[in-house]
């Protein structure tokens, strides 16, 4: 009898766990992720995957800290201190290669490019009620102004200025989602450029005013409508565009009082687009600020002598005529100027929300506009200057308008490919006061130097045959 | 294993008597842990006379009175020959046998026997174990295996070890083996979340193992299929056996200083004279060189390395109490381990308790349990990867600038403004304070019962838990760098990983006649795996003294996740033996597993092996001097599922956020077609003695291929990817062991020495579309080895103004290298890449050396690894042509460096912000990984018999034991035992360290 049971119990333990173990479950699903069809299978998830569009914005190659900074560095704006974190030196001292520099804009604007595309493609597809009919279409023009302003970045970086070559290889245009094993070529310039401005009417009828500055809104399109149009050369486009924008009133410059601090909170009346970063969204010393801000920052990017001469002739830290641009400078106890306009945010040191598209630069395009149509760019210039505490000028030419660019714009990622669009050269005067303080670099960067145009990729030449490298930049084997 | 074969030689013992004058009385010994050894063969010699020792290893027999001589022997001990003289007590040690054909070895579902062995297996048993105080039994494998290499990321105590058996056999999915502990799978590597690194193995007490056996070919690897392909390592704890029970106490204390190696950086007064030399390379003025590093800076200087590293200690308790009768056997221990990291802040604690336990119920049924609970508490470095670490600061920080704040008098903290360290860190303030903790629990249990309808047939169920409970927690002071700028942070985090196994075994034997003999196994298993996890984050402390999360002022980040696996497999063995000669072995596993797409989701794995022993043929009758002689051969498939849990679904995560409104993104490409890493392998061995086995060599040939490898293929990043994961491409690994083991000496003093060398080829067969894979200086291309470096080629200074200059050029239309045309370039972008190398070394082996005499035991052991290179990818830092000035240099740095035109200099000129990209990656940095290294020595001492006397304690053994006590070696870093990847970046050195214990024995 005793033999039969412990024979039974055996049997049983043996059969139980053969049950419990059927096929099924080796059926397993991630529980963190769903499949993308799942994903975008409803309004609202798409929805949601726009704002996953938008975080991609925020990535620290793009907006989040580096492309606002390269084009800084590579101009005359600020110089790297030798006492740095060895941070942005082979932009400052030109010195590019092409697996060191700028593959995570590539790859950042390609993912969020992706992002959108599928948006786009899946918008058609998903049922919407109709009382969400409204909201989708602006869902769909948000996700073309982001198409088109990553392949407008993509293309200033990666390739020559339209008016310098609109023939030349611009980048892949990207307008639906690949295959894994796609291999795209480059576009030319003026194809990529094409692209950007039909995704810009498309979002530009789809989209209203009644989201920014957060969101990308019509007003926001039209101003990189403006923008887009000044970098081609199409003045005439840029000064329509600029101007419609200044006369819908919407965006009224922001007091001479406010501009100091402007960058440590957001929301002024002149925001036609700011990219939130949330204080939950910092990133520690990589916060845009913190590359110029010392303790806690790193403090390594400094404003330079010629920028400061823009506003302090004489140099001694007061401007010459109450321009209050000068204040988002400071002189610190260790007898070295730093950069503060992006002194925090909420508390947390270094973050701030980008002003991507602002009505500052609307004047600036219609001032450069108006200069290029036989028109005045003196009363735009002027009424910005008014707004910033600074004197009335009487005449402009050229390199006036690009000096108050250089002013307004100042470290958000504007100066290189102003002077590059324009041909000319970023001329490094005197960057430091006291030599010995800075990292050597190039005195002149002239406007056909090949590194001033970013390198493509090693690891994307490295899987697509397609694929060109920029002149300069070519490795044999 | 001792009681089978105790049986074992009760049974054959001959048993006889004779006329005698006068008896001899003793007791036999084992010269292994000093107990008494029961049913040791006593035989006069010439005579038939003999009898065989009691249960207490006593024996008395029956002599003439003019002496004669005694032979001892036993199964697994070498035979001694007495002369007996007028003694009339003769005490006996036995000596292990060198080779023995008999012993049983562990592998997998079954055990098998030397003798019968036809698959290539390398066993470290627990003398190689015990007494070496190291945190991670991996770490005791290196050098003790032929074809097994070990290697760690880190030296930080309880560091992650990576294990390569026959090479690397897979090029993204994981290549390290999969282990199973006294048979059950278990989780391995490190499963930790924000831990630096931790190995879930460490959680293992070393004292609690019997032995490792480590299975290298198909033959042994098929009955574990689909996770089989990279080898597995076998462990087997410690049981209890029947008679007297044995209680032994372990105590060790030990210390370990760090090995800097042949690394040597600046001083205060050589960086400052290196820095100014740089100001004037670059053209500044005296006054501005005089200005931007005056003397002043030599006031107050600080030797970083000197600061960061230390002597650790290393304690270790443990006690083990085993015994039992012939129904119930136990093994008890407990243990407590303790060792600080050669670096400031960096310690492992581990407890542990085990419990084994055997009982029969009857010569029908037994049942039993192995329990083993363990707690670790490690406190972490940081890696050299970020700003806080120690081991970055050591070595990057300026001796220029002082560790005392002269305004205070205190540490700096590395926020005043006149810090001039880039990292705003000062590492001697912050380590202390920012402490981060992995505390890890770990049940590992298995009970079993087994059910034998007959002698031959048995039932078996198995049912083990591996439950691994992980909380890591991460403080920032808010006085810190790091933690200033959240004014103070938390990081908790909590995970669970549980596994279940059930294992259903029938073992089976059936002679057929006297001659043949077919046993095996067959067997059912199912796995189930899940982890949870979640983590919490807050800031913003009042004080640096509450490190609570209650204590944070508001909230960071909440995360959390969950995954989750299954595995379902049926395998079956057959072994059919003919006359213990002639051996056929056949395996097959049928796995299944939830990680690949629907429909790939099960495969079959099979082996077929033969062997024979030749040495029993009549043809070998007449050659004496051949002891043994067995050809082994087999071959057979397993496979690679080591991906991650979902690798096979496209998808959208849902971690983005803009705007605090929650985003997606797509973060995975779907694959429904990806299936299993398989491999072939083909195995011919030859194992040989000589001399009475005096002398036994084994040697394998090997080729294994590894097919559908799984990779993460690089893709267009216009794709919105950088890679997806593919089932594409074949990878071999070839090559030799030799594993040589001699008895030198034999008797009183005895001599001898194992050593084992092997060789391994790897090649990349196939790619997808033939395409280089590139991974940072490491390229995958078909027809050369897996993790061959790809860099510029260093071509020295240019004579003629100090700049670098590299390779251009030398190849042949179709791309391949020749050489010819080869011309050199100054600027780094148009430098060609070429193969220079690779991390993988040619040989790699072991050499020890054991002597005894009387009481006393002394070893030493040698690794040694040739042929490999390595990326020292710190010293493109540290010897950067002025790049990172302000940091700190290496002596060499500002040897050999150009300065006037026509200068055939080493290094370029420095300048500020370097020399037209000189410390670009490039050959420069790659250097010979290759060296020699005494391992271990160790001296021991067994406390003769008549000194413990009636004291009951029945044998005290003292040792000292020294690890990494000497180095040879050409390569530059701290250490040249490199990951297994071959690339350096500021990594935790291991130490140098002298271990004093005791065991005692009552």
């Amino acid at each position: 009898m005793k033999k039969i049971l412990y024979k039974l119990s055996a049997t049983t333990i043996a059969v139980l766990f053969t049950i419990t173990s059927c096929t099924d479950q080796l059926e397993q699903n991630d529980p963190q992720a769903l499949s993308t069809t799942e994903a975008l299978g409803t309004f609202d998830g798409l929805v949601t995957a726009l704002h996953g569009a938008y975080d991609g914005l925020q990535r620290l190659s793009w907006y989040g800290r580096d492309f606002l900074v390269i084009p800084e560095v590579g101009a005359d704006n600020v110089y790297i201190s030798i006492d740095n974190s060895n941070r942005f030196l082979q932009n400052w001292n030109y010195q590019l290669n092409s697996s060191n520099t700028q593959t995570a804009l590539w790859t950042d604007a390609y993912a969020t490019i992706l992002m959108v595309n599928n948006i786009i493609e899946q918008i058609q597809v998903v049922d919407i009620n109709s009382s969400d009919q409204a909201e989708a279409s602006l869902v769909e023009g948000e996700a073309y102004a982001i198409r088109a302003l990553a392949h407008f970045d993509l293309v200033r970086a990666f390739a020559q200025p339209y008016t310098v070559n609109p023939s030349s290889l611009g980048v892949a245009v990207v307008i639906a989602p690949l295959d894994p094993g796609a291999e795209p070529a480059r576009a030319t310039v003026a194809e990529v450029y094409a692209q950007i401005d039909a995704d810009l009417a498309k979002a530009a009828g789809l989209l209203d005013n009644s989201q920014g500055p957060y969101r990308i809104t019509k007003d926001a399109v039209a101003a990189m409508q403006a923008r887009v149009a000044l970098y081609k050369g199409d003045y005439a486009t840029a000064k329509l565009k600029a101007d419609e924008v200044i006369n819908s009133g919407s965006y009224p410059l922001m007091d001479a009082a406010d501009v100091t601090d402007a960058w440590t909170s957001d929301g002024f009346s002149e925001e036609i687009f700011t990219l939130k970063f949330l204080a939950s969204e910092s990133r520690g010393p990589d916060n845009l600020g913190s590359i110029y801000v010392p303790s806690p920052g790193y403090g390594d990017i400094r404003p330079s002598t010629d920028w400061r001469k823009l506003m302090d002739a004489d140099l001694d830290g007061v401007a010459d005529d109450g321009d209050v641009r000068l204040d988002w400078i400071r002189l610190y106890i260790d007898g070295q100027w730093y950069q503060h306009k992006f002194d925090g945010a909420d508390g947390v040191p270094g973050l701030t929300s980008p002003k991507i598209l602002r009505a500052s630069e609307m004047y600036l395009i219609a001032a450069e506009a108006a200069l290029e149509t036989s028109g005045d760019p003196v009363p735009y210039l002027n009424t910005l200057r008014a707004a910033r505490g600074a004197s009335d000028l009487i005449s402009a030419d050229l390199s006036v308008i690009m000096d108050e660019r250089s002013r307004e714009l100042a470290f958000e990622g504007h100066r290189a490919f102003d002077l590059f669009r324009r041909g000319l050269s970023a001329t490094r005067n005197q960057f430091v006061d006291a030599p010995g303080t800075a990292v050597s670099g190039p005195d002149v960067i002239p406007p056909n130097d090949n590194q001033r145009v970013y390198p493509i990729p090693q690891v994307e030449l490295d899987v697509n045959q397609n694929m060109v490298q920029n002149p300069g930049y070519e490795i044999n084997g | 294993m001792r009681s089978i074969l105790l049986s074992f030689s009760i049974l054959i013992a001959s048993v006889t008597f004779g006329y005698a004058q006068r008896t001899v009385t003793g007791t036999i010994t084992s010269s292994d842990d000093a107990t008494s050894v029961p049913g040791v063969n006593i035989l006069l010699k010439g005579t038939a006379t003999g009898t065989v020792t009691d249960i207490d290893g006593n024996y008395s027999i029956s002599v003439p009175n003019d002496g004669g001589v005694l032979i001892v022997s036993f199964v697994g001990f070498d035979s001694q020959e007495i002369e007996i003289g007028n003694q009339s007590i003769i005490d006996v040690t036995m000596v292990v046998n060198a080779t023995q054909l008999s012993e049983v070895v562990v592998v997998g579902y079954t055990a098998t026997t030397q003798k019968k062995l036809v698959s290539a297996v390398s066993i470290v048993d627990k003398k190689r174990i015990e007494n070496i105080p190291v945190v991670d039994i991996n770490q005791i494998i290196q050098g003790r295996a032929a074809g097994v290499r070990t290697t760690a990321p880190s030296g930080q105590p309880g560091a992650q070890q990576n294990i390569r058996i026959r090479g690397t056999g897979s090029i993204t999915g994981s290549s390290n083996p999969l282990y199973v502990v006294d048979g059950v799978i278990v989780e391995s590597g490190d499963v930790s979340h924000n831990t630096t690194t931790m190995d879930i193995l460490s959680n293992l007490n070393p004292g609690d193992i019997e032995n490792m056996t480590i299975l290298k070919d198909a033959s042994a690897t098929a009955l574990y299929g689909a996770r089989a392909a990279n080898g597995v390592i076998l462990i087997t704890t410690k049981q209890g056996k029947s008679g007297e029970t044995k209680i032994t106490a372990k105590i060790a204390y030990g210390s370990t200083s760090p090995l800097i190696g042949n690394l040597k950086m600046m001083d205060g007064q050589q960086a400052w004279d290196y820095e100014r030399q740089v100001l004037a390379n670059s053209g500044f003025d005296q006054a501005t060189i005089d200005a931007v590093r005056p003397a002043s800076l030599l006031d107050a200087t600080t030797n970083w390395v000197d600061e960061a590293f230390r002597t650790g200690h290393t304690k270790n308790f443990e006690l083990q109490a085993s015994g039992g009768n012939e129904k119930t056997q136990f093994y008890i221990s407990g243990g407590a381990f303790a060792q600080d990291g050669t670096l400031i802040g960096s310690s492992f604690k581990r407890y542990t308790t085990r419990m084994n336990l055997k009982h029969s119920v009857s010569e029908k049924l037994d049942f039993g349990t192995n329990f083993n609970l363990s707690y670790t508490d490690q406190l972490n470095a940081n890696s050299g990867a970020t700003f806080s670490s120690p081991l970055l600061g050591a070595f990057v920080n300026t001796p220029l600038q002082s560790k005392i704040n002269p305004d205070t008098g205190e540490l700096y903290t590395g926020l005043e403004p006149d810090f001039s360290i880039f990292t705003a860190d000062n590492f001697l303030y912050s380590v202390p304070r920012n402490p981060s903790v992995n505390n890890t629990l770990r049940t590992l249990a298995k009970v079993y019962a087994t059910y034998h309808f007959t002698d031959k047939i048995g039932l078996t169920q198995n049912v083990g838990l591996d439950f691994i409970s992980m909380k890591e927690s991460s403080f920032l002071d808010p006085t810190t760098g790091d933690g200033s700028e959240y004014n103070g942070a938390i990081v908790n985090d909590y995970s669970e990983n549980i596994t279940l196994t059930s294992q259903t075994l029938v073992n089976f034997e059936v002679p057929i006649g006297d001659n043949h003999i077919i046993d095996g196994v067959a067997g059912f298993e199912y796995q189930q795996n899940n982890r949870d996890y979640f983590l919490a984050f807050g800031k913003g402390l009042a004080t640096g003294q509450l490190q609570t999360l209650q204590s944070t002022a508001e909230p960071v980040q909440v995360d959390g996740s969950r995954s989750a696996y299954r595995f379902i497999s049926y395998l079956g063995q057959a072994n059919y033996n003919y006359k213990e000669k002639y051996f056929l072995s056949a395996s097959i596993r049928y796995d299944a597993s939830s990680r690949f797409g629907t429909g790939k989701q099960w495969a079959p794995f099979w082996s077929l092996a033969g062997g024979w022993r030749f040495h029993d043929e009549a043809f070998m009758s007449g050659v004496g001097w051949i002891s043994d002689g067995k050809l082994r051969i087999n071959y057979g498939t397993s496979g690679n599922a080591a991906i991650g849990d979902y690798g096979s679904l496209g998808l959208y995560s849902f971690n983005a956020a803009y705007n605090g409104i929650p985003g997606s993104q797509p973060n995975q490409i779907a694959n429904p077609n990806l299936s299993w890493e398989q491999s072939r392998s083909l195995d011919i061995g030859l194992d040989l003695g000589f001399i009475e086995n005096r002398i036994f060599a084994s040697m394998d040939y090997y080729r294994r291929n590894s097919d559908n490898l799984l990779l993460n293929v690089p893709v267009s990043r216009t794709t919105g990817f950088s890679t997806a994961l593919k089932n594409i491409g074949e990878m071999q690994n070839s090559g030799f062991e030799l594993t040589l083991t001699t008895v030198n000496f034999d008797g009183a003093f005895r001599w001898s020495t194992d050593f084992n060398v092997a060789w391994n080829k790897n090649k990349i067969v196939s790619l997808p579309g033939g395409e280089d894979i590139l991974n940072g200086p490491q390229i995958s291309r078909e027809g050369i080895p897996i993790q061959s470096f790809y860099v510029q080629k260093w071509k020295g200074v240019n004579p003629a103004d100090g700049t670098p200059l590299w390779a251009k050029g030398g190849f042949d239309a179709s791309g391949n290298y020749t050489g010819e045309g080869e011309t050199t370039t100054g600027v780094y972008g148009q430098a060609d890449r070429y193969i220079v190398g690779n991390a993988t070394p040619k040989f790699t082996g072991g050499l020890n050396n054991a002597m005894s005499y009387k009481g006393i035991t002394f070893s030493f052991f040698f690794i040694f690894v040739h042929g490999n290179k390595v990326s020292n990818e710190s010293r493109s830092f540290i010897e950067s042509d002025g790049q990172r000035f302000g940091w700190n240099y290496l002596v060499a740095a500002a040897e050999g460096t150009w300065q006037n035109p026509g200068d055939v200099a080493e290094r370029p000129q420095p300048l500020l912000g370097g020399n037209n990209s000189a410390n670009a990656f490039s050959t420069r940095y790659l250097e010979d990984g290759s060296f020699v290294r005494l391992r271990n020595v160790t001296l021991g001492y067994s406390l003769p018999k008549n000194i413990l006397g009636k004291s009951g304690i029945k044998n005290v053994y003292l040792y000292a034991t020294g690890q990494n006590l000497w180095v040879t070696t050409k390569y530059s870093g701290f250490d040249p035992e490199m990951d297994q990847n071959g690339r350096e970046f500021f990594r935790y050195p291991v130490g140098k360290s002298y271990t004093f214990g005791v065991d005692i024995t009552f």
